[in-house]
């Protein structure tokens, strides 16, 4: 049973790492506006290959 | 003109359909506009509607944007027209230092509102902005907000490029005023955000944990796995305490301070008491937790708290939209040059031309020129005021006849207009905040379930100490009023989303909840009336309205207008040529029209000019004035023959909409700016009392009616459009401004009515009325889960299990109740239009 111990650290980092990308994208602006992003992609084929910004 | 009328949604197969406009979608004249086909395979030319529709489709088609046709699925509304302006002020040093922001790298940002962006293809086509103008780097648009975020290099070409492109494309742009207070309310709404991520994380770990220790409950667990799973919830139970729920704790200090009510207050009690205990109970390992219902509270509290942020946001985005639109430039008169500059670097001592048509940027002296201003926004008269040389003018009027110079003798707060915002921000300020039916309620359980806790630990406490302090904090946390925070944010989200989509946005939830019963107190010009004039009577000659139409159709006086648009419904096409077209200020027009001598004007003008009135013309003079009008003479060859009666009519929705209020119970009054005797008689058409019709208003007794109104009536609403309204708007229970007002009413106003309809003021009513008691029914509902909650625990049966079921569960009948609710639902109320 002592594995439990480890899965259970695992989680935790595992959240605590979730916790710090969602306060990246919320800092970022990403989820500013989430309807825009959804329309870009509709466009973007017709641009050929196109490198990314 | 756009053609609004004609609109109607429709799916449309652009190359085949040869009747639509092959851009717009409105039907194409009988000549229409050719293009070239987008591609080789069409089987047809394009044809466009107007030149307008052309210019726009070649623009795409040149730079390879053809796809733009593809993306938009639908031409539901009528497209953009350019208005190729030169958006010169758009390189004005003081504009750039307003709107742009540089960054070290050289690059310059700007934010421009693009009132006609709508839809998906707007995205694709806006977003390719830098094909077009070489100087942009990147444009991002915010659809849901009409906002385009421009990074561009101002060495390569000036600011006026990007705008005359976006113009060409059809999205006339209007700067977004860069202030403080929106890049606040922008970190705000992270805030809540990332706390309402937290929340989640502590909610779903802690449930996690919980569902664990159920296993012990019904099958039994090893000691150390036990305590393990308890010490972990209570981490993340305090992690959720410590950062998202701190804000209860911190609302629930303020409410014990200012002994406001506040649903704030049960909440920390719970959330406070629930942790402590249940923290000591994990490290002893003996008693009961709770952390997974108490994160449940935090979490689903904060997703209420986010939902009403969100909405006051939306309401303001669209109100700071709506005022973006409004022009805010000035021509200076730089030695002799004329120069348009932003409005707000105007300075005491500039002299500033006024073109027919704009409205005066500054308070000042007319130094050369004369001519008739509408003074209606600022006063509410609605019988234009002449002004010459020497007059003082007031920042906010407009002009009407001639090009007119003034010399600008006060700037921003100092203006009339200024101070007219002053009274109305004090308004707004000393406005009692009302107690929201959710924390009178939370107010009520606080102390019903504090006095319970206390009943329990005394009943319980004969057993034992700590099984008596068990029951009774148990019995505090199934009380906490969770279903309580979300029953007013979900209600509320609903209706307002329905209200918005209907064209009537409204700042916040509590003022749906103020609008119980009361007085409607109407402005009357532009408000009950539609603010500009109507031919009404046409006495005498009749045939003589096309030579009159021929002579007044570049003036922009808007009894010319109203003669334009009377003719152009009721008569043929206007087919003289007018010569020797000259305004008179005061007074009128004169010209040669088919080899006659025509004079229109006033009175004044003709006795003026050495005509007559006697006889016929004196009748219809008689006439017109008894039917309330104000008479202009026509006088052909030095012979009065007709007189043309213009008067500012009520809407025709006004008696339906003060009917429909007087059937909900409201009474209505009349206040307004302008003379005694008009208002009066607008108010015995409409059926009002008298008593409450109040006329010659100035500002500051219209806020003195609004108090004495809601003193008698208990609650007053205004419904208002001019600046003259502003301070009202503000004083008032609920301030409604209408469509077509100033940017003051609109700041002031609670409630904008975007579609300038009156009868929308009905749908507000009614849903209002629908929003409270769905309201109420949430709160019934949620407080019967306490109850029951409170009833198991008094007596000792509740486990932590059932807590996490009841608790989830009164909040989904709440969130069930919510969204079925019918609130804003215009079937009913537009019918009567």
């Amino acid at each position: 049973m002592f594995v439990l111990y480890v899965t259970l650290a695992l989680a935790i980092v595992l959240v605590c790492s979730a916790v710090v990308i969602f306060r990246w994208a919320v800092r970022d602006g990403q989820l500013d506006d989430l309807v825009t992003p959804a329309a870009r992609i509709l466009g973007d084929d017709t641009d050929g290959p196109r490198s990314r910004r | 003109m756009a053609p609004e009328a004609v609109i109607e949604p429709r799916h449309r197969d652009s190359a085949s359909d040869a009747s639509a406009c092959d851009h717009c979608g409105n039907p194409l004249p009988e000549r229409p506009f050719v293009g070239t086909r987008l591609r080789d395979s069409d089987p047809r030319d394009r044809l466009y509607c107007c030149a307008g529709c052309q210019g726009v489709a070649e623009t795409i088609r040149e730079f390879g944007l053809e796809t733009y046709y593809e993306l938009r699925e639908r031409t539901d509304r009528a497209q953009p027209r350019p208005t190729r302006r030169d958006y010169r002020e758009f390189d004005d040093p003081a504009f750039l230092e307003r709107y742009v922001q540089r960054d070290a790298e050289g690059v310059s940002h700007v934010e421009l509102l693009l009132e006609d962006a709508h839809c998906f293809a707007c995205v694709f086509i806006l977003e390719r902005l830098p094909r077009l103008v070489p100087s942009v780097l990147r444009a991002t648009l915010d659809l849901p907000r009409r906002c385009l975020r421009i990074d561009y290099v101002a060495e390569r070409g000036p600011l006026s490029d990007v705008a005359r492109a976006l113009d060409r494309l059809g999205y006339p742009p209007h700067p977004r005023r860069r202030d403080a207070e929106r890049d606040v309310t922008r970190s705000e709404e992270r805030t809540y955000l990332f706390r309402l991520g937290i929340a989640f994380v502590c909610f779903a770990n802690a449930m996690l944990f919980a569902f664990a220790l159920y296993g012990e409950a019904f099958q039994g667990m090893a000691k150390s796995w036990s305590t393990t799973f308890r010490l972990l919830g209570a981490a993340f139970a305090i992690l959720a305490l410590a950062f998202p729920g701190r804000v209860f704790v911190r609302g629930a200090i303020a409410s014990l301070r200012t002994g406001v009510p506040h649903m704030d207050l049960p909440v920390a009690i719970a959330l406070t008491v629930g942790t402590a205990w249940g923290t000591l109970n994990a490290f002893t390992g003996r008693g009961e937790v709770y952390f997974e219902s108490l994160t449940a509270v935090i979490f689903l509290l904060s997703l209420g708290r986010y939902l009403q942020f969100r909405q006051q946001r939306a309401a303001a985005d669209a109100v700071d939209l709506l005022y973006s639109l409004t022009p805010r430039g000035a021509r200076k008169l730089e030695n002799g040059v004329e120069r348009v500059i932003p409005a707000e670097s105007i300075a005491v001592g500039d002299r500033v031309v006024v073109l027919p048509g704009e409205a005066v940027p500054a308070d000042g002296t007319i130094v050369a020129g004369a001519s008739e201003f509408d003074v209606a926004l600022l006063t509410g008269e609605s019988v234009p005021r002449a002004f010459v040389v020497g007059d003082p003018i007031a920042a906010g009027v407009t002009n009407l006849a001639t090009r007119v110079e003034v010399e600008v003798s006060a700037v921003g707060d100092d203006t009339q207009i200024g101070r007219l915002f002053a009274r109305m921000r004090r308004e707004a300020v000393s406005k009692t905040p009302i107690v929201r039916a959710a924390d009178r309620a939370a107010h009520r359980l606080v102390k019903v379930a504090l006095a319970l806790a206390l009943l329990t630990f005394a009943i319980h406490a004969r057993e034992s100490l700590t099984i008596a302090a068990e029951h009774a904090i148990a019995l505090l946390i199934v009380t906490c009023p969770c279903a309580l925070g979300l029953a007013t944010p979900l209600a509320v989200e609903a209706a307002l989303g329905r209200a918005a989509a209907s064209g009537i946005l409204v700042r916040g939830g509590d003022v749906l909840e103020r609008m119980g019963r009361g007085i409607f107190l109407f402005d009357k010009t532009g408000t009950l009336t539609l603010g500009r004039p109507r031919l009404v009577e046409v006495m005498g000659d009749r045939s003589i309205l096309r030579h009159v139409a021929s002579l007044e159709r570049e003036q922009p006086h808007p009894y010319a207008r109203a003669l334009m648009d009377y003719v152009a419904a009721n008569e043929r096409h206007v087919e003289f040529v007018a010569s020797d077209c000259r305004a008179i200020v005061g007074g009128g027009v004169r010209g040669v029209v088919d080899g006659m001598d025509w004079i229109v004007g006033s009175e004044r003008l003709i006795s003026e000019s050495g005509i007559a009135i006697e006889g016929a013309a004196r009748a219809w003079r008689e006439e017109v004035v008894e039917r309330g009008a104000s008479p202009v003479f026509v006088a052909r060859d030095g012979v009065v023959v007709a007189v043309l009666g213009f008067g500012d009519p009520v809407r025709e929705d006004a008696a339906a909409t003060i009917a429909g209020l007087r059937a909900r119970g409201f009474a209505v009054g009349l206040v307004s700016g302008d003379d005694e005797a008009i208002v009066r008689a607008v108010g015995r058409r409409l059926g009002l009392d008298p008593e409450t019709c109040v006329g010659a208003a100035t500002p500051d007794r219209k806020v003195e009616v609004v108090h004495a109104a809601a003193r008698r009536y208990g609650r007053a609403f205004m419904v208002g459009d001019g600046v003259n309204d502003a301070a009202a708007l503000a004083a008032a229970d609920v301030g409604i401004a209408i469509r077509g007002g100033a940017e003051a009413s609109m700041q002031a106003a609670d409630v904008y009515l975007a579609r300038g309809r009156l009868t929308d003021i009905l749908v507000l009513a009614t849903g209002s009325d629908r929003t409270v008691k769905v309201i109420r029914r949430n709160l019934i509902a949620s407080l019967g889960y306490n109850l029951i909650a409170a009833a198991l625990a008094a007596t000792g049966r509740i486990e932590p299990w059932m807590a996490a079921i009841l608790m989830p569960l009164s909040s989904l009948t709440v969130v069930a109740l919510s969204i079925r609710s019918k609130t804003f639902e215009e079937t009913e109320c537009s019918s009567s239009t």
